[in-house]
């Protein structure tokens, strides 16, 4: 087997990370940067370029230059929140098999986990050109709210990429792992996660090597994103105001203003004010310059929408845990969006505390990650292991070489015990429209339920079962997460015939689903077709 | 902490036949209770012995399987014991059906006198403990006397109740408790 990396696989940045016996070792991309870009350039030639090359080629190539996949990965294209997320999308993105997303890159059909497998692909050849062994494994993580349907296709993006998906791993939990691992910890923490494209929160207990997630919550689609694009849209308002262009349908103008909206939006992380020009606004063969002026405030008055919601959920989860929010010991930041200061302000007057950043949030979930791999292949308890000898220019630098229990000293921690919670009910649809839990939100897993139902009609042969998330009682409100069907049930009257309805979700969190006749023991095992799942070799 | 694989398949032989008829309390190795951090320790005990992530190399994918079935199990008890309100609603439904392998651990019911020739666990002991309980039961109750010497009087108890879960007959073991819960 060769080595077993952690990766981070981000909305807009991705982090790859090897955690050994002496610390953990962030892999480099060919400019030296600890932070890959998860964007991919498709070239006229067919070959692609991905990282910080496909980055910078954004501004050009704006309609073959893919990225924020992982809005869009394992999700069903009908979906009217992926509507609403292709608004924003430069590139064409058309329903594939299945119902699944795939982008249109000079009249080829491309899948979201190929996108995905790319990027993938780009970090293990960075780990690889830096280790000087072969990459086999990895731990990915994904945020805890991540459906069934985009668990399994990022398993297949790392196929794709070559990679053995030892396990997927929840990124709050990763966070907590990063922080607590090693430690001899008793402690409760809450997880923040406000990264590029999605708002993850999650409460565990950490008790020694034990890390039990108590409750998660998360909105998918909210993150920097949404921040820079009202960063972006006031740069639009002002364009249209001094220069009277409207940029909005013109995609070229609007990735200019959204990569200014960026770089805006950072500065005020340090700054109060940020006054400058965005130059090179190419419209009707012009080149303008608009000047522009954004203080703290502003932005704060821009953004407080969003930040509210990021609150509201955090307290929903101290509810549902049963907690106050002085019982958190620690508030651990996770992404980028975490350096806001009003969403760390907002935090702080919410917990009475100020949160923890010991650790650099673009970078404690690949961290987790690299100890979850390091732990399931290992590695981290082989001595004397590859990196003691080629991690020396950047197990200076990690996180952990300078954190509280030097590794390369200590006993080898512990094998780290990470016990998590289902992120959503996961329901059947019942007659009349209805739907009934099988497994709850918020339960520990690993775990199995069973429940028994009945057909509806006289004479019934066959039984069609929906299965989908969400917290609603009507079914058609949730997210569908496929059908299985059952055939061949013996005729009789309705009521009369028992179906056992088995949910499990396993340790990486996939559900597995069966229907089972339980009168005649016939056991009519089938397969759940999961919409907006990856079909090999299809597209 | 991890168990071995030895150990691993032999707790499924055992379980896997009773798995129907067992009660949550069963599952979690622990007397009947409505103390969360008591339910929570007995879960992350189990957890640190027997979780499925321990195994992965260590198993065949067959005998891995039967081990996320049997560990799903302690899961769904865990789950539904995990609040003081979830765990008091199941002891109403279930007390009749519960077999209660030894005295409620609970802080608001006394625990009842220890039998005369039980000693406790703190003192040196009459009666062989190797002849009072099964081999399983005996390597816990060695554990909890290990816990007793460095003061960690509450890993002792909880392994006298793994040991009594054990070994639900021996008189010796739940006098120990007994005696270990009353001071």
């Amino acid at each position: 087997m060769g080595l077993a990396v952690g990766i981070d696989l981000g909305t807009t940045n991705s982090v790859v990370a090897i955690a050994t016996p002496t610390g953990v070792e962030f892999a480099l991309g060919p400019a030296g940067e600890r932070v890959h870009p998860s964007v991919v350039g498709f070239q006229p030639d067919g070959s692609v370029v991905v990282g910080l090359d496909a980055k910078h080629q954004r501004v050009d190539f704006p309609t073959t230059t893919v990225y924020s996949a992982k809005r869009l990965i394992g999700q069903n294209v009908r979906a009217p929140l992926v509507q609403l997320a292709l608004t924003g999308l430069p590139f064409p993105v058309e329903e594939g098999p299945n119902q699944q997303p795939v982008i249109v890159i000079d009249g080829r059909r491309v899948t979201v986990p190929e996108v995905s497998g790319h990027v993938l692909a780009h970090l293990k050849a960075c780990a690889q050109r830096q280790l000087g062994q072969a990459v086999t494994d990895a731990v990915i993580t994904v945020p805890a709210n991540f459906t069934d349907a985009q668990r399994q296709a990022t398993k297949e993006a790392g196929r794709l990429a070559g990679l053995e998906v030892l396990r997927l791993l929840n990124e709050p939990t990763a966070a907590a792992l990063a922080y607590g691992f090693g430690q001899h910890k008793d402690e409760t923490v809450c997880v923040f996660d406000f990264g590029g494209g999605t708002f993850d929160v999650s409460l565990l207990a950490i008790k020694d090597e034990v890390f039990e997630v108590l409750a998660t919550d998360g909105d998918f689609f909210l993150g920097g994103d949404d921040i820079d694009r009202a960063v972006a849209e006031f740069l639009a308002a002002e364009l249209n105001r001094q220069l009277r262009v409207d940029p909005r349908g013109d995609p070229a103008l609007m990735t200019r203003l959204a990569i200014a909206a960026e770089a805006i939006k950072i500065h005020l992380s340090e700054a109060t004010a940020a006054e400058g020009t965005v130059d090179g606004l190419l419209h009707r063969g012009r080149s303008l310059s608009l000047p522009f002026r954004l203080t703290r405030p502003q932005l704060d008055e821009l953004i407080r929408g969003y930040v509210d919601r990021t609150i509201e959920l955090t307290r929903n989860v101290l509810t549902t845990a049963g907690l106050e929010p002085r019982a958190i010991t620690e508030v651990v930041c996770v992404g980028g969006s975490t350096r806001v200061p009003l969403v760390r302000r907002r935090l702080a007057e919410l917990f009475g505390r100020e949160p923890a950043l010991r650790i650099n949030p673009d970078e404690v979930v690949a961290q987790g990650a690299a100890i979850q791999a390091g732990s399931l292949s290992g590695a981290l308890y082989r001595g004397g292991g590859m990196a003691t000898r080629d991690a020396v220019p950047t197990a200076a630098l990690s996180p952990l070489a300078h954190g509280d229990v030097p590794w390369a000293q200590a006993a080898a921690p512990a094998r780290p015990i990470l016990l998590d919670v289902t992120p959503a009910t996961l329901r059947i649809a019942t007659a009349g429209g209805y739907s009934e839990p099988i497994l709850d939100k918020n339960l520990p897993t690993p775990i199995e339920r069973t429940r028994v139902f009945t057909t509806a009609h006289d004479q019934q042969r066959r039984v069609v079962i929906e299965c989908g998330r969400g917290e609603h009682k009507r079914f058609a409100e949730n997210e569908p997460l496929g059908t299985l069907v059952l055939d061949d049930l013996p005729p009789r009257r309705r009521g009369e015939v028992k179906i056992e309805v088995t949910f499990r979700v396993d340790t990486d969190g996939i559900l597995h689903v069966r229907a089972r006749d339980a009168d005649t023991g016939a056991s009519c095992d089938a397969d759940l077709t999961i919409l907006g799942a990856p079909t090999r070799g299809a597209a | 902490m991890a168990w071995t694989a030895a150990q691993l398949l032999a707790w499924l032989d055992e379980v896997e036949p009773r798995a129907a008829g067992r009660s949550h309390f069963e599952w979690l190795e622990l007397p009947p209770t409505t103390a969360p951090e008591a339910i929570q320790r007995a879960y992350h005990a189990i957890a640190r012995t027997r979780h499925p992530d321990l195994f992965r190399a260590a198993l065949r994918p067959a005998d891995l399987d039967r081990l996320v079935r049997m560990y799903a199990r302690v899961t769904g008890a865990y789950a539904e014991l995990r609040t003081a309100d979830s765990a008091t609603a199941y002891l109403r439904r279930h007390a009749p059906a519960v077999t209660s392998p030894a005295p409620p651990a609970s802080p608001t019911s006394p625990a009842p006198p220890a039998p005369a020739a039980a000693p406790g666990a703190s003192a040196p002991a009459a009666v062989d403990p190797a002849r009072a309980m099964n081999a399983r039961a005996l390597a816990l109750y060695r554990r909890a006397e290990g816990a007793l010497r460095t003061g960690d009087r509450a890993s002792a108890i909880l392994n006298i109740k793994m040991a009594i879960a054990a070994d639900p007959s021996s008189q010796l073991l739940r006098g120990a408790l007994a005696e270990l819960t009353r001071t």
